[in-house]
């Protein structure tokens, strides 16, 4: 009798638990393994049928940034996820509108040192690089919309959801080769240009209306020489505000222009005489006014040892500090690509430290710049899968089922041996 | 900073030197007149010579017959697409004569035909204002020359601007002078030289 009560009490836990166990799962299923390959229908199933109490991704490939924050959600709602595997290479990429007339997109790349990164727009490659440790940079003159660096299976994707509206440049100084050549180079560019630029008791050059200096009409101020020191305070804050401006040549060594430096006058290092066109690297026989740059200045381009360009931030502006003398000697004098380079470097400056206006428009897709770092900061990092998901003991439903049949069985044998109904 | 240096070319045929006073004046009105930094002399340029290029304003004159060996032309044809700025002066008096009717013709080879500059230009008010275009000079006026008034300068224009500037009113002979004569005069009469001088730094 009482063993057939025992069985009878084992039935009825066993029964009990069943019932438990019956609605646990829907709430929560088990423990799920899942592979990348199989993750989007497991998300969905999940995502309708009741997410399991913890999942772990067993990632061959890269993750698809949907799936991922997808992911992150469950993990945000309880359940826990863990991932191992080569989920994604090392791999970044960041994009943005160049701020030039002719447009383009520069593209910064990071990846491990020696992988080859195959570099693609919407319409298809546009570069295979191998980066060094700095990573690398690439110039999409077309300006695509989204660059994206594929290293294996990992695609790292820059979206640019913006399109700039420059203004316009403007010249101080004074008259001179260098202002022609530079505002000839700048204007063959794209740039519109303004110009003040000192020329006698009479009056100044003057393009452009004499408006003040603010970054609504001015993208950046290129000065050529000392100014006045009103023009000075405004050019200040201009910069202050996000305008640009670059300090080149005689510039430098001008008092009032200090604070805008991003470094003191070195000893000037008189140009190579004569002008060599023919040599590789036609700044190298310019006059130089080394730039010793302040502790909050990046050095752009050095020569030997000296500090030729730097760089500072001044609050929401750039300032660019030049040191080289004459460049309009490189352009008129250097070799067949003269013109271009000449253009091409002083585009760049100004691209550096231009204000830009911007559009911005819905981007049309999904950014994942850097997959892998992305997924780390979702999900944490990678680990092995843990042995449970909680602390609470598991007794499968089978044995729990057999338990039950061998209860019911042993408690009708019971009955049937000693003769009851 | 290299100063402004006024630049002869000198050319292998034909009298490129003829005009050897003209630097002298120029010089001295742009002193006189302007802030800019100039040389305080002249040099002389071969046109078939890399130094070239280091002097972007470039004047030429003479009397004689001018014709570029292939060096020079190279040159003068990279010069000006470099941004150089080429005044070509005929030294002479007369209509048609040998260096207006030579030198026009390897102008035009090279950069194809002269077409007259309009007398609203803006070379004409780059920093004395000329509202009647090209000021006459006195061989125009006196009769010395071909008694006429060459109404308008000649150029090779890119987009409004003059790259090369002809002119065939003979300033070399009205700006051959000491400097210091100019003080005995009522208006200098290199004045326009000062504003071919500006134009060429600033547009």
């Amino acid at each position: 009798m009482l063993l057939e009560r025992v069985a009878r009490a084992v039935v009825l836990a066993a029964l009990a638990w069943l019932v438990i166990l019956a609605f646990r799962d829907r709430a929560a299923p088990e423990y799920a393994v899942v592979r990348s390959r199989g993750l989007p229908r497991a998300l969905i199933a999940w995502s309708s049928s009741g997410a399991p109490a913890g999942v772990h991704l067993l990632a061959e490939r890269s993750l698809d940034p949907f799936a991922r924050d997808w992911l992150r959600a469950l993990a945000g709602a309880g359940t826990g996820v863990t991932w191992e595997g080569a989920a994604a290479a090392p791999t970044a990429v960041a994009a943005e509108r160049v701020a030039d007339p002719e447009g383009g997109t520069s593209a910064w790349i990071a990846a491990p040192a020696g992988a080859g990164v195959i570099v693609e727009d919407a319409a298809g490659r546009l570069d295979s690089i191998v980066p060094g440790a700095p990573g690398a940079r690439i110039l999409a003159r077309s300006g695509p919309e989204e660059i994206l660096a594929r290293t294996g299976s990992t695609v790292a994707r820059s979206l640019l959801g913006d399109s700039l509206v420059l203004g316009r440049l403007l010249l101080l100084g004074r008259a001179g080769w260098e202002s022609k050549f530079v505002a000839a180079a700048l204007e063959e560019r794209g740039w519109k240009i303004d110009a003040r630029l000192r020329l006698s008791p009479r009056g100044d050059v003057r393009q452009g209306v004499a408006t003040p200096i603010d970054t609504m009409r001015y993208s950046a101020v290129v000065v050529l020489d000392s100014i006045g020191t009103a023009e000075a305070l405004q050019l200040a804050g201009f910069v202050r505000s996000g305008g640009g401006v670059i300090l080149s040549g005689p510039a430098v060594q001008s008092p009032g222009l200090a604070m805008l430096a991003a470094g003191s006058p070195g000893l000037p290092e008189p140009a190579h005489e004569p002008f060599d066109s023919g040599a590789r690297e036609p700044r190298g026989g310019l006059e130089l006014i080394p730039v010793a740059p302040r502790a909050d200045a990046v050095v752009l381009e050095r020569r030997g040892n000296r500090a030729a360009v730097a760089a500072r931030r001044i609050e929401r502006g750039r300032a660019v500090t030049s040191g080289y003398i004459d460049t309009w000697r490189w352009r008129m004098g250097g070799g067949d690509a003269a013109l271009r380079e000449h253009r091409d470097w002083w585009a760049g400056l100004i691209a550096g430290v231009a204000y830009t206006g911007r559009i911005v428009r819905p981007p049309q897709g999904v950014s994942d710049e850097a997959p892998l770092a992305t997924l780390m900061t979702r999900l944490g990092p990678a680990s092995g899968a843990p042995s449970r998901t909680d602390g609470t003991p598991r007794i499968s439903s089978r044995v729990l089922f057999a338990l039950l049949m061998a209860a019911l069985l042993l408690e009708w044998a019971s009955r049937r041996l000693r003769g009851a109904p | 900073m290299k100063p402004f240096t006024f630049a002869t070319g000198i050319y292998a045929s034909g009298d490129w030197e003829s005009g050897q006073l003209v630097p002298s004046v120029v010089i001295d009105s742009l002193v006189r007149h302007t802030e800019l930094e100039v040389s305080p002399a002249g040099v002389n340029v071969p046109l078939d010579s890399a130094e070239l290029f280091e002097f972007p304003f470039l004047y030429l004159t003479g009397h004689l017959a001018v014709r570029f060996s292939e060096a020079e032309r190279r040159n003068l044809l990279r010069f000006v697409d470099r941004g150089g700025f080429l005044f070509v002066d005929d030294h002479n008096h007369d209509v048609n004569g040998v260096f207006h009717k030579t030198a026009t013709e390897e102008l035009t080879r090279l950069f194809g035909p002269l077409a007259e500059v309009p007398n609203t230009h803006a070379l004409y008010k780059a920093f004395f204002l000329f509202k009647d275009g090209p000021p006459a000079t006195n061989h125009e006026m006196n009769g010395w020359g071909d008694n006429l008034v060459h109404e308008r300068l000649l150029g090779v224009m890119r987009g409004g601007r003059i790259d090369v500037l002809y002119s065939n009113k003979d300033y070399s002979s009205e700006w051959s002078m000491h400097p210091e004569s100019k003080r005995f005069m009522e208006v200098d009469p290199s004045r326009f030289a000062v504003n071919i001088v500006v134009y060429a730094l600033t547009r």
